[in-house]
């Protein structure tokens, strides 16, 4: 189990951009807990603070605890030993993840070398079958490939297969669905389905991919957790204002403008809500206090229209 | 008929110098007002198709006609104004090194209208951009306020057609919603027609009146 | 202006090197404030060693060899800035020429860039000088006319990249002008290179002056370092072991190569930090 309590992440040098405001977050074991958010709303900065990959900028407070052990109180060369091994972070954009001078079967196989002692050769081989059970096909020959001579779809794929290589219990996944097309987002969704007995936290601006592979949605805006509510329930009752004009912003669902443009002005300087400004329901008391997390049977929401 | 493509065809040579035929067989028709989607997974040659149309390089063989007239490379005078493009990468399209007004402005002075920052917040209002906008550099602004800039850009030009190269697929679901929205509207106006360039099939549907689909650089019609 | 400071303040090796030239660049300046005499005025007796009264001694005509030195800073500083700008004014319209347009243009200008490239260019500088007759002038067309190359390479690939951009795209698809594109678009987007490319040929052209001046094509009126290496190495100086005489321009010489050097690290961590 992965316990994520009050963090905060500021960054001295820029703005409150990409800043993260008391995120708090249970992952179960073997859950799927899919983050989505638009750039800039602090999603893939929190996943970076996890396991404290910012740069030294950045400001963190909270805890995170994975079973029992706060990974904010370890040590860097403690914390060397959980990264890849415990955790792995699959980052963004597919294939600059990996090293383009190293041959995929070693890249993939790297952790089980560094975690586990597995000697080069065998690691190699280890690959080969890491490689087919996200159904690369071909794995044998893809081993001694470079990085470049895969599609963007396949090099994703193979670094999910590299995340969960030394045996991982919890994956973070940056926006691994980001600049794939339809077809390969299906793949990509596959192999995340396939994982069945990690936990996994992804964040995504890919509204499609959370619904496919999110057991539970988190939902990010300007620093600040919306709504957290499990998938079905999200996608058949969504509380949150924004979260509604997602739904219905989806091409299926026609396309529908709910909501206005962002305004040109810092919605981080703002007392009341952020989304405020854009807020069809909007009252004065939106205004005035940031409202807090409300929790309704499971089902968590931060807006004052349910307050009562 | 607002612009037909007849057999086009393209090789080119990718960065390791092997020859490859991006675009095949292709023709297309785009009636003025018109939305038509071009629906194809990457690679397969829809952007390049895309490019051909716009005048970034002829096709090998085949030809474009527009209004009926064989269009001729280099595009000039009244057809490089009247088509005009959408790319992928807001972030990228624009120079860096400029604020948003400076980049605002250009196209105003290429038609040779009077522009000034009153004129300029009043013409961008209805892309949901706002004065404060004006001051900031592109990487100030986000992907979907960027995309709206560009469409604002690109429409001073007056153009009779603009191509989409998967102009929303970096955007999150409302950007997305909010420049389709904005391209409606354009076209109810201004009577635009728009070859709409995808790989997603449901967003293409939604939005395009006829689909062409295009795979291993083979156009066919729906 | 602020940003700057506080960039210079946290990269130390670009503040090395400013201050070296802030150094030298106020010793030009200000030299017949610093200067104990006139380096041209005969004070007589050749050949003194170093002094309270002549701090470098004097020279085989017996002039004052501190004088000289500070005095010195003026022509070297003077042929290195001015070449240099003329150097990168010329290999960057050219570079960015060729990048942008490619095709039959591109063919010209590279083949006379690998050209101008391949021929050893102090052996050619020593005969356009030769040609052009002693004096400043002479000197600055001649290494621009030597090593504009190298700065057109380097912004052809750097606009190579730039072209393929989609923002530049869209400008050729607005139809605005070439030159517009080149200048407002292209240009601003590669300072950085074009500005490291400067420094460097600041210290590249300094240098030459400098060899130049030593083997005698230099200027005779006016005193540069290589002009004072030149008297000192053909009076002997190093036989003799005077070393106040042959010491001190090598080191102003070697000192400004390495400030320009230094101060171009500023320009490369920078684009460092923007690629990744």
């Amino acid at each position: 189990m992965l316990e994520i309590k009050d963090v905060n992440v500021h960054f001295s040098s820029a703005g409150a951009v990409g800043a993260v405001e008391d995120f708090s977050l249970t992952l179960e074991p073997r859950s799927k807990t899919v983050l989505i958010g638009e750039s800039g709303s602090g999603k893939s900065v929190l996943l970076l603070s996890l396991l404290r990959l910012l740069p030294a900028t950045a400001q963190i407070t909270g805890s995170v605890l994975l079973g029992g052990v706060d990974l904010f109180r370890l040590k860097e060369s403690e914390l060397e030993k959980i990264r890849g091994d415990r955790i792995s972070y699959i980052p963004q954009g597919g294939g600059n993840g990996l090293n383009p001078l190293l041959k995929i079967g070693l890249q993939v196989g790297e952790p089980l070398m560094e975690h586990r002692g597995y000697p080069k050769k065998k690691a190699v081989e280890a690959s080969i079958q890491l490689l087919r059970r996200f159904r690369l096909g071909r794995e044998e020959t893809w081993i001694k490939a470079y990085p470049h001579m895969l599609s963007g779809g396949m090099r994703q794929r193979a670094m999910i297969a590299m995340g969960v290589a030394a045996g991982s219990r919890v994956i973070l996944a940056d926006e691994p669905t980001k600049g794939l097309d339809s077809d390969r987002i299906q793949r990509v969704v596959e192999c995340f389905r396939e994982l069945r007995e990690e936990t996994l936290l992804c964040v995504t601006h890919d509204i499609h991919f959370a619904q496919a592979v999110g057991q539970q949605i988190v939902v990010m805006y300007a620093a600040q957790q919306l709504e957290i509510a499990p998938n079905g329930e999200f996608f058949a009752n969504p509380l949150h204002p924004y979260s509604q004009a997602i739904l219905r912003a989806m091409p299926e669902n026609g396309l529908e403008c709910s909501v206005g443009f962002a305004p040109p002005h810092d919605v981080y300087a703002s007392r009341g809500c952020r989304f405020s400004d854009r807020c069809p329901y909007k009252t004065p008391r939106c205004e005035e206090a940031v409202p807090p997390m409300l929790d309704r049977n499971g089902h968590k929401v931060r807006c004052w229209k349910y307050a009562d | 008929m607002l612009i037909e493509a007849k057999h086009i065809q393209k090789t080119y040579k990718n960065s390791r110098g092997i020859r490859v035929e991006a675009v095949k067989d292709a023709s297309l028709r785009l009636e003025e007002g018109q939305t038509v989607g071009l629906l194809g997974s990457s690679g397969s040659g829809k952007s390049t198709i895309g490019q051909m149309l716009v005048g970034q390089f002829p096709p090998d063989r085949g030809e474009i006609l527009y209004r009926g007239q064989p269009l001729k490379y280099p595009y000039r005078g009244a057809e490089r104004r009247e088509i005009q493009i959408l790319y992928q990468h807001p972030e990228v399209s624009f120079n860096p090194r400029l604020t948003l007004y400076s980049s605002m402005i250009e196209p105003y002075r290429l038609m040779k209208r009077r522009v000034d920052r009153e004129v300029l917040i009043e013409d961008i209002r209805q892309f949901g951009l706002y004065a404060e906008h004006l001051d900031r550099f592109p990487g100030e602004l986000s992907g979907g306020e960027l995309q709206r800039a560009a469409l604002a850009r690109i429409l001073v030009m007056e153009p009779r057609m603009i191509v989409l190269d998967e102009p929303t697929s970096m955007l999150d679901v409302i950007s997305q919603a909010q420049v389709i929205q904005i391209l409606r509207r354009v076209q109810e106006t201004h009577h635009t027609g728009y070859l709409f360039i995808t790989h997603n099939e449901t967003l293409c549907k939604a939005f395009s009146q006829r689909v062409y689909t295009i795979s291993e650089g083979v156009v066919s019609e729906r | 202006m602020k940003k700057l400071l506080r960039e210079l303040r946290q990269n130390k090796t670009c503040l090395i090197g400013v201050l070296i030239l802030l150094f030298f660049g106020l010793m030009a300046v200000f030299a017949p404030v610093l200067a104990p005499y006139d380096p041209e005025e005969l004070l007589g007796a050749p050949y003194l060693k170093p002094s309270a009264q002549h701090l470098l001694g004097t020279n085989d005509i017996g002039q004052d060899i501190f004088s000289e030195v500070v005095y010195g800073a003026r022509v070297s500083l003077a042929v290195g800035l001015i070449s240099a700008a003329v150097v990168t004014a010329v290999g960057s319209v050219i570079g960015i020429v060729s990048g942008y347009y490619k095709g039959a243009v591109d063919k010209v200008f590279t083949v006379l860039t690998n050209l101008a490239m391949t021929i050893p260019s102090l052996p050619l500088t020593i005969l356009l000088v030769g040609f052009l007759k002693t004096g400043m002038l002479g000197m600055v067309v001649a290494i621009c006319i030597t090593s504009w190359a190298s700065t057109a390479r380097v912004v052809r690939s750097k606009v190579l990249q730039i072209r393929e951009l989609p923002y530049i795209k869209i400008e050729k698809i607005l139809g605005a002008p070439d030159i517009l594109i080149m200048f407002k678009h292209i240009l601003p987007n590669i300072t950085d290179i074009v500005l490291t490319r400067c420094a460097m040929s600041v210290g590249g052209a300094m240098m030459t002056e400098s060899s130049l001046s030593f083997l005698g094509l230099g200027s005779f009126t006016r005193k540069s370092w290589g002009n004072i290496l030149h008297f000192a190495f053909f009076r002997s100086s190093i036989l003799n072991n005077q070393w106040w005489w042959y010491l001190p321009p090598i080191l102003c010489i070697s000192l400004c190569m390495l400030g320009f050097m230094l101060i171009t690290y500023h320009g490369r961590t920078r684009s460092q930090l923007i690629q990744s």
